[in-house]
């Protein structure tokens, strides 16, 4: 099975397009519009090859997804990929480290050439035929 | 001197120790009754000396009680100012982020198109994976809301809120903002109840009233955890009362008076979609149309605004 691309993201229409497109690009797409849902399916087996996160999200945050799945070793080492309209990265508790951020809004190019390259690292094929 | 001896010099130290200390004990009883005269004069001459400090004194306690005040004041206008600048920071701050997001969207979806678009008739499956129209359509009605509301901030604050009143009835325009909703309620599984027995005729802004009417609705489904939502519609012979009853998450008593405040949301530590305006622009409508709005709330049961507009 082709591991799947995860986005967290609590804005239904942001997180419907990127499913959308990513879906287009020929990802399995794992899409959460609520983090600790995303946490639970991760601490359930789920395995991205990446996760694209909101930060600013009602119920838990993309800071606090960040900590606690930092605090879990089996799921520690699962590249994280922020997608923020903020304009600070932190929440004033965390800081975030070890994450890729992308300013919102984005080029889709931009965002392709990132999540192409952790395709490649994970070996996963988007099954997309260029 | 008379006086002899070392007693009537002891005296006058002890009274100046005395008045130098702020108190005196010479009375004028004690001055009409001394026997020697010189010492009498010296008395007076100390008595009054004693009140002329004791004037001056107070004269100075005043002055700085004064300049307290004027520094306490000028503390507190700069705090105020303070908390306004951080208010209004972090107003743009969120102003910034709720304008981003649809415009992500709306890049997204017109990249993707253009990527479609480019390869032509080639992309098998394109049609198939075409974005639909109507979530870019959205992300264009998102930020046309979010402009109106900017611009109705500069427009109360600048002093320039101007109603166009018409006859209006207050039911039927009830009726229409909760048409609006229907899928949202259908989508959100909400038993939502209008009760208005009669039409409310009156002379309102019909597009301002329906902007209050919309915002509570809106409120009461955002933060009504799915229970249902009342809404009456009544009138009586000097005013209309509108009545939106939700029983979910409530306001906690000591944030209720900040939720009409601008630039405040009554819970501030978490995000939450939205500008955080729509209370401040409704309590402004209402209170231009010579009416008020108020709050009846419960944490975890629920919150009533009732809107009283003359008629």
């Amino acid at each position: 099975m082709t591991a799947p691309l995860m986005v967290i993201d609590d804005d239904d229409d942001l997180r419907t397009a990127l499913d959308l497109i990513m879906t287009a690009q020929g990802y399995q797409v794992a899409a959460f519009g609520d983090a600790r849902r995303a946490l639970t399916a991760l601490e359930n087996g789920t395995a991205p090859f990446l996760i694209l996160l909101d930060l600013m999200m009602a119920g838990m945050s993309g800071w606090e997804f960040r900590a606690a799945q930092l605090e879990n070793p089996a799921i520690r080492g699962i590249p994280v990929v922020v997608l923020t309209a903020a304009n600070t990265l932190t929440d004033g508790v965390h800081t975030l480290a070890g994450v890729e951020v992308i300013g919102k809004p984005f080029a889709l190019d931009s965002l392709m050439a990132v999540v192409e390259r952790h395709a490649g690292q994970a070996g996963v094929s988007s099954g997309h035929d260029h | 001197m008379k006086w002899g001896g070392s007693e009537p010099t002891e005296r006058i130290l002890q009274h100046l120790a005395e008045i130098g200390a702020g108190h005196c004990t010479i009375t004028d009883e004690a001055v009409v009754a001394e026997p020697d005269p010189e010492m009498s004069q010296v008395l007076l001459g100390l008595l009054v000396l004693h009140e002329d400090l004791s004037y001056a004194s107070q004269l100075h306690h005043e002055a700085e009680a004064r300049l307290r005040a004027v520094a306490d004041e000028r503390q507190r206008l700069l705090e105020d100012r303070n908390h306004a600048i951080e208010a209004r920071d972090q107003f743009l701050a969120v102003a910034a982020h709720e304008l981003r997001t649809p415009i992500a969207t709306m890049k997204l979806l017109v990249d993707h198109w253009a990527a479609i678009l480019s390869s032509g008739t080639k992309a098998a499956g394109a049609a198939g994976s075409l974005p639909p129209v109507t979530l870019l359509k959205r992300q264009v009605d998102r930020l046309a809301t979010l402009v109106a509301e900017l611009l109705d901030v500069s427009r109360i604050t600048s002093g320039g809120l101007q109603l166009v009143c018409q006859d209006v009835d207050l039911r039927d325009l009830v009726r229409d903002a909760l048409d609006r909703f229907e899928l949202e309620i259908q989508q959100r599984r909400v038993v939502m109840t209008l009760d208005a027995p009669a039409p409310v005729p009156g002379r309102w802004d019909a597009v301002r009233i329906d902007q209050v009417v919309t915002n509570l609705i809106s409120n009461a489904l955002k933060y009504g955890e799915g229970r249902p939502v009342e809404i009456s519609v009544t009138a009586s012979a000097g005013q209309a009362v509108v009545v939106v009853r939700d029983h979910g998450v409530g306001i906690p008593a000591e944030q209720q008076s900040r939720v009409f405040g601008p630039f405040m949301r009554a819970t501030t530590a978490k995000y939450h979609p939205g500008l955080g305006l729509g209370l401040w622009i409704a309590e402004q409508i209402v209170r231009a149309s010579g009416g008020q709005i108020t709050l009846e709330s419960r944490l975890d049961q629920g919150s009533t605004f009732s809107v009283e507009l003359p008629r």
